[in-house]
């Protein structure tokens, strides 16, 4: 018996039980794994709306592997296993959501209904329908109603102010489809239905403990119920801004400290914690929340995103890390494994594969056929460790995990990357508390004597350009190694114009080029404006000869015309000109310009 | 071998521990008796004491399968899940049985392994309702058998296909194929479906048992 090998060869997993043909569409928020008849038989759990017959939903209870079909009579939305006592057995509660109502069951029977209380709505939504329903149904002035309703936060909306605010133009349909002449608390309330559920331990961290049931609204309104009475025990918002909830992660007891994590349709994760009446938004992510967990030990929050990304945030929601996945992440799910003590987290993905993660390093993979809905891990049957998950087709998968299985970790590598480096910072010498000693004491000569080198370095600089720029006729460009240099000979009108090409070049020669000279046509005429330069051999120079004439065209104001030539090294294959050069001719003799007036 | 067991054991167990080293005592030594020795207790003069272990998962019978085992006043009213081990003794045909009933759970399944090497035999008990765990038991069974004290020896598997009694029981058959019973070339073994809150099966087994212990032993006097 090698426990090694087996770990690292073959699957860490046993394939149990696998049901094609379930077709069982729960949701990652409408599955549980529960005692459920309290003789410590870990039964699965799940809910979803795939009736044969009329509306509605089924509870199906997996005990081993024979399932059980419970009517519910509507939809489900969520699903939660909670005690909610201590009396022998210990048999936990299965609650459902459906609509804005929690059923609750025990025992596969039903216990208990809950509805979400509505709320009155308030006065200013009041006044504005007052003010259009005065003149009689569907009379009054529909832009200031829906301008009225607006200014009103849309949670706190009626249902018909909602639907009204939604869609502006199908007002009459709705007034007159509920027949709505004036103002009751029967026809205008604000309620909700329940978007996602969680569990909350009421006063010690058992796993059996008694918890309390979480309610998060389609409103964006917190409800945390009596698991005894289903009194509302508490109740907060979400978030100050519009939140639509659709995941929630509590971690915590309600009678000591809790913090819940509530991952909204509006990309963002608000935080609620014990006393505080509204959430805040502690995350935001670029694109929609596909799952999210909080892991029990660090309160770390992973959370998978539809760009195909898992992050990784602090309680506080400092980001830690994120993972470029190769598949979209469908559903997260905790794995604590309490002889080993760790607790890994599993990513579903699209493509069908589960990834085990431990912190950011992926030590598992499996995979199913179809792509995993929901992940449970918990204990099934007289297993403990065993995984559920079931595909967006309905299969229905069991495995358990081997007792030999072990998961090779290295905990340095697993650390937050905050902790793992320490900022080299050297420690603080005497030399060093001396000199913040003296720059304290003489701030302002030091930054006088700064500012003078700075100064006299600007002045330095600008010289030695300007220095450059008029030293010499010669051009010269340093990465082709050629050098220009023009000499101007002649009196005028006509001069000569001697350019001397050298190559600096001490192996290569110089093929190809070409010279252009650029001149005022107004005021001179070349003898040729375009040279073919034949090749120069390295160290060699050539002589280029052209005639440039002054045309003379304004010989009173022959200081004014611009007398230069400009002179272009071009090669054919490039549009930068290889060096240029400017040449300014000299000022004609005047006697000679005009030997007709002499 | 035996004693260094009882000292790993100590640790944890130490009410356990007295027994299994009282009972370790009275061990005949095999190797160093006489030819005459043995002869006589094949013969039935003397009772010949031989041990079993008794494995399976957990809650799959096993304390009740060894309770049904022994004698009528001996036996416990209410079996509790068992913690480490469990020593119990019977007797069958002339044969002193003594029986390591082990803790199936799954954190104590570690410890069955020790005493896989003074064993003269294996009783493993099936809950053959339990459909799910049919892999789990599936895998402990190849973790046995592939063990280097058990690989090589020529020891009898006895397989009680417990809890027939259960409507989703599986029959032995399909338990026996599920597990690949078939596979087991150099070990002789048996599967028999029992229910061990009557006691229905569990003779037919044990008679086995016995005859294959006697016919090993037999085997190795010639």
């Amino acid at each position: 018996m090698s426990r090694s090998g087996d770990s690292t060869t073959s699957s860490r997993w046993l394939e149990a039980y696998c049901e094609r043909t379930a077709g069982l569409k729960a949701l990652r928020t409408t599955a549980a794994l529960a005692d459920v008849s309290g003789d410590g038989y870990g039964c699965f759990v799940a809910a979803d709306d795939n009736t044969e017959t009329a509306a509605g939903g089924r509870m199906r209870v997996y005990r081993g592997t024979t399932a059980n079909d419970i009517w519910l009579p509507d939809s489900p939305t969520a699903l939660i296993a909670f005690y909610t006592d201590r009396v022998e057995p210990r048999i936990p509660a299965i609650a459902v959501a459906c609509g804005s109502v929690l059923y609750i069951y025990k025992n596969n029977k039903p216990f208990f209904k809950f509805s979400v209380p509505s709320l009155p709505i308030t006065t200013k939504e009041t006044a504005s329908w007052q003010a259009f329903l005065q003149d009689g149904p569907a009379k009054g002035d529909e832009s200031t109603l829906v301008e009225a309703l607006s200014a009103v936060q849309y949670n706190l909306l009626s249902t018909i102010g909602q639907e009204v605010i939604s869609e502006p133009s199908k007002i009459d349909t709705v007034l007159k489809s509920r027949g709505i002449t004036e103002i009751t608390k029967e026809t205008f309330y604000c309620e909700s239905p329940i978007a996602c559920m969680t569990t909350l331990k009421k006063s010690t961290n058992d796993r059996y403990d008694v918890c309390c049931p979480v309610l998060a609204t389609e409103s964006g309104n917190i409800f945390i119920l009596d698991p005894v009475n289903f009194s509302v025990l508490y109740q907060a918002n979400v978030n100050r801004i519009k939140s639509t909830p659709f995941l929630i992660a509590g971690l915590g007891i309600f009678n000591v400290q809790y913090r819940m994590m509530i991952a909204c349709r509006e990309k963002h994760v608000s935080l609620l914690r014990k006393d505080w009446l509204e959430g805040k938004t502690v995350i935001q992510t670029m694109n929609a929340i596909s799952d999210l967990i909080i892991t029990p030990d660090d309160g770390l929050i992973v959370i998978g995103t539809i760009d195909k990304i898992l992050h990784c945030y602090t309680k506080k929601g400092h980001k830690l890390w994120a993972i470029k996945m190769a598949h979209l992440v469908t559903c997260l799910c905790l794995i604590p494994i309490r002889h080993l003590s760790i607790t890994l987290t599993a990513v579903g993905l699209k493509n069908g594969t589960i990834q085990i993660y431990h912190g950011r390093k992926c030590v598992d993979q499996t995979s199913v056929p179809g792509s995993p809905s929901v992940i449970r891990f918990g204990q099934l049957g007289q297993e403990e460790n065993a995984l559920i998950t079931v595909t967006t087709e309905g299969t229905v998968i069991f495995r358990i995990l081997k007792r030999t299985a072990e998961f090779q970790l290295n905990t340095t590598e697993n650390l937050p990357l905050y902790q793992s480096k320490p900022l080299p910072l050297p420690k603080r010498s005497a030399l060093f508390l001396e000199q913040s000693m003296r720059e304290q004491q003489t701030a302002l000569d030091m930054h006088q004597s700064f500012q003078q080198d700075l100064i006299k370095f600007r002045l330095d600089a600008a010289r030695e350009l300007i220095k450059t720029e008029f030293a010499g006729s010669n051009t010269a460009n340093l990465k082709e190694k050629i050098k220009i240099s023009a000499q101007v000979l002649g009196m005028g009108p006509k001069f000569e114009v001697i350019f001397n090409l050298d190559n600096m070049e001490e192996s290569k020669p110089i093929y190809g080029l070409k010279m252009v000279l650029h001149v005022n046509p107004k005021y001179y005429q070349c003898s040729s404006n375009l040279i073919s330069i034949p090749l120069i051999p390295p160290g060699s120079s050539h002589k280029v000869k052209v005639y440039v004439e002054d045309k003379m065209v304004d010989p009173e104001n022959n200081l004014n015309i611009p007398s230069v030539v400009r002179v272009f090294i071009i090669r054919e294959t490039t549009s930068e000109p290889v060096l240029a050069a400017l040449i300014n001719m000299p000022p004609m003799e005047a006697t000679l310009a005009d030997p007709g007036k002499a | 071998m035996v004693f260094v067991l009882v000292t790993i054991e100590t640790r944890l167990y130490r009410h356990e521990c007295y027994a299994c080293f009282w009972f370790t005592a009275n061990v005949p030594e095999f190797g160093t008796m006489g030819i005459f020795q043995k002869l006589v207790q094949f013969l039935g003069v003397r009772k010949r004491e031989v041990n079993v272990l008794v494995v399976g998962l957990n809650n799959s019978g096993k304390s009740t399968v060894v309770n049904r085992f022994k004698n009528q006043d001996e036996r416990v009213t209410e079996i509790v899940p068992t913690v480490g081990f469990a020593v119990e003794r019977f007797q069958n045909q002339n044969l002193a049985f003594t029986a390591f009933d082990m803790s199936g759970h799954g954190r104590y399944r570690d410890l069955w392994e020790h005493y896989y090497k003074d064993c003269n035999g294996i009783i493993f008990v099936i809950d053959s309702s339990d459909r799910l765990r049919l892999v789990v038991v599936k895998e402990e069974l190849d973790l046995l058998l592939q063990h280097p004290d058990i690989c090589n020896r020529r020891l009898p598997i006895l397989f009680f296909a417990n809890k027939m009694d259960c409507k989703e029981a599986l029959s032995s058959v399909k338990i026996a194929a599920a597990l690949g019973l078939d596979k087991i070339m150099d070990k002789p073994w048996h599967i028999s479906a029992s229910n061990a809150l009557t006691g229905e099966g569990l003779q037919e087994g044990v008679e086995w048992m016995t005859q294959q212990i006697r016919d090993i032993i037999l085997a190795k006097g010639s």
